[in-house]
């Protein structure tokens, strides 16, 4: 099982003020907050931490789907500067960071996750429409080539939880996929 | 106090103006609107539409109460219950 999310990070800067009051409060556990009051850059910290939990929930969506919006519950572990974990209600799940001037990239996965490929895309256009049907495209291109199927054959569709599935002429396959985009940037993670 | 439901939608649609990112679902607003799914708030903003909500009705949200607003139908039923709580 897989989960992914990326954040954009001065498109957040610009879209999202995590120094407004109350905001910390919401997203992070007592214990986060004293690592970002703490960090030398606590944006990226923030940032970090936010994509983990995104990453998570997503993951986690897959074992229990229900919706629900409550970040402060997935709680952050972070080990080194790539690694870390997510828990939520006894599930520890290991995350995967990578982190660069412009961009941070999570990728969320249980230990018996052994292949997955994920890509980073880079998007002109920040309409979150056509991003989501850019990421889909190039998604099922790369699951077509990897799997030798006739990309016509390949559908996505998400459950009533929001879990993205991948269909092949009609029938529900084993593909984990998880898709996310956010200013600047798009990527998706598969495990097959 | 209490406000009227049809001034409540009105109003939270007047919050979440600035965050949504289709235009289409959000003329359509109704109680059956979803955040996320129909209106596109990405989860960082969605944090903003709960802070804002605190800001306007002068109430406290609770993280386990902010669990189920992920839609217009829940959000109007958190907010009148801390309401009548004041």
């Amino acid at each position: 099982m897989i989960g992914n999310d990326i954040v954009d990070i001065s498109y957040a800067g610009t879209q999202s003020n995590w120094k407004r009051k109350g905001f910390l409060h919401k997203v992070f556990s007592k214990e986060e907050q004293a690592v970002i009051a703490l960090a030398k850059n606590p944006a990226v910290i923030v940032w970090r931490m936010w994509s983990m939990k995104e990453s998570g929930y997503k993951l986690h969506q897959r074992k229990t789907p229900i919706r629900r919006f409550n970040p402060s519950k997935l709680l952050c572990n972070i080990s080194d500067d790539i690694k870390g974990t997510i828990t939520i209600e006894n599930n520890t799940y290991l995350a995967t960071t990578h982190i660069n001037d412009n961009r941070i990239y999570t990728y969320a996965h249980t230990e018996n996750t052994t292949h997955s490929i994920n890509s980073i895309i880079m998007l002109d256009n920040t309409d979150a429409a056509t991003q989501s049907r850019i990421c889909k495209k190039l998604l099922i291109n790369k699951i077509a080539n990897y799997k030798g199927y006739n990309k016509s054959e390949l559908s996505i569709n998400k459950d009533d939880a929001g879990v993205p599935l991948v269909y092949l002429n009609g029938n529900e396959t084993n593909i984990h996929i998880s898709i996310s985009h956010h200013g600047r940037y798009g990527a998706y993670s598969i495990s097959m | 106090m209490t406000i009227p439901k049809d001034q409540l939608i009105k109003e939270l649609k007047d919050i979440v103006k600035p965050y949504i990112q289709n235009q289409e679902a959000y003329d359509n607003l109704s109680e059956n609107t979803d955040f996320i799914n129909d209106l596109k708030i990405n989860s960082a903003n969605l944090v903003d539409v709960i802070l804002d909500i605190e800001d306007k009705y002068e109430i406290d949200i609770d993280n386990d109460s902010m669990e189920s607003m992920i839609n217009v139908k829940n959000s109007l039923e958190v907010i009148l219950s801390k309401i009548k709580a004041v």
